[in-house]
């Protein structure tokens, strides 16, 4: 399983003895608008049985700030996602392509249709589900099984993620898997969302950072 | 006259293996009501009672058990575990390490 929100590495690294029990191959190392080579370089050599993912994730409150982060930070990682709590920054996240995913994504129908239009995939956490109860967990599903019906419409690929700080957010791919159909997702969607489309995703940017991908469908299978 | 049942009418179970990710060393009532909440909140009484939960064993050492379920509920009870966060006031992870449809083979293959 590779989990693309995931902020043990960068938080609490004591727990990162844990991915192997969780059944994580794969694991994101989140930078907040900036991108440290050297301690990515450094986690890539203390966890050489880990396929670490170099993530810049964008708060930002402009639009510009977006478009800024992708110039700089487009060819140095593998995925650049921006955070969706300011909507005026998600929506700019939805009209460049260059963006990977967008968390914590709870969109409304226009920026639904960009998404589509530039390949921008909807990310959600399980931890934001965890935290909440009553009410507000309540809301948030309902906001969820919109988002669901949107992406349906418009063949957005989703992705689910553990969005944990600590091991204590952690789950592995089959509760995950449970969990998204209690909110409303149908078997092959769940799994699509945990298992195919982080890895497609993560496969597809470092083929497109090696020049194997020139553009969008475009392979060089042999020179 | 003696009730018989056919083997096509008999319930199916499925047995979950489970450890709790934890500091804190719980027993298996703590275990018990943790769950019992969790569906409780999740699907309400109704729900709750189509799952037909049974913790079968729970190691106090090890905090590993295995707990049943039917075959239908099995999705219900996976989204359940992965709900619960706390355990009396302490931080908690259900992480199941397998699914099966016998106790031995939940034992042997999960939990050794």
């Amino acid at each position: 399983m590779y989990d693309l929100h995931n902020f043990i590495l960068t938080r609490k690294e004591e727990h990162a003895q844990y991915f192997q029990q969780f059944g994580i191959r794969g694991i994101s190392v989140i930078f907040e608008n900036n991108f440290d080579v050297r301690k990515f370089h450094e986690l890539k050599e203390r966890y050489q049985n880990l396929d670490l993912i170099s993530v810049v994730e964008v708060v930002a409150e402009r639009k510009g700030e977006v478009k800024k982060a992708i110039d700089k930070f487009r060819n140095q990682v593998d995925l650049i996602i921006v955070n969706a709590r300011d909507t005026r920054a998600m929506r700019a996240a939805a009209e460049f392509s260059p963006i990977d995913f967008i968390a914590h994504a709870f969109v409304d129908q226009t920026a639904a249709r960009d998404c589509a239009v530039n390949n921008v995939a909807l990310e959600f956490d399980v931890a934001d589900f965890l935290g909440v109860y009553g009410m507000k967990r309540a809301t948030l599903i309902s906001k969820l099984q919109f988002n669901l019906d949107l992406a349906r419409k418009y063949k957005i690929p989703i992705i689910l993620a553990s969005g944990a700080q600590n091991v204590y957010g952690l789950r592995n791919a089959t509760q995950i898997i449970a969990f998204a159909e209690t909110l409303g997702f149908k078997h092959d969607e769940a799994k699509a969302a945990v298992l195919r489309n982080p890895f497609e995703l993560v496969k597809r940017n470092r083929e497109r950072r090696k020049g194997i991908e020139i553009a969008e469908g475009v392979k060089i299978v042999r020179e | 006259m003696k009730f018989k049942v056919k083997p096509s009418q008999k319930e199916n179970w499925r047995y979950i293996a489970f450890e709790l990710v934890t500091t804190g060393v719980f027993v298996d009532q703590d275990v018990v009501k943790a769950i019992t909440a969790a569906n409780l909140r999740l699907y309400g009484e109704i729900g709750t009672s189509e799952e037909n939960l049974w913790l079968i064993e729970f190691d106090k050492e090890k905090q590993r058990g295995i707990l049943r379920c039917s075959h239908k509920a099995q999705q219900k009870v996976l989204a359940a575990l992965t709900a619960i966060t706390k355990i009396n006031e302490q931080d908690v992870v259900f992480n199941v390490r397998g699914v099966s449809g016998t106790i031995k083979k939940a034992t042997d293959k999960y939990l050794k």
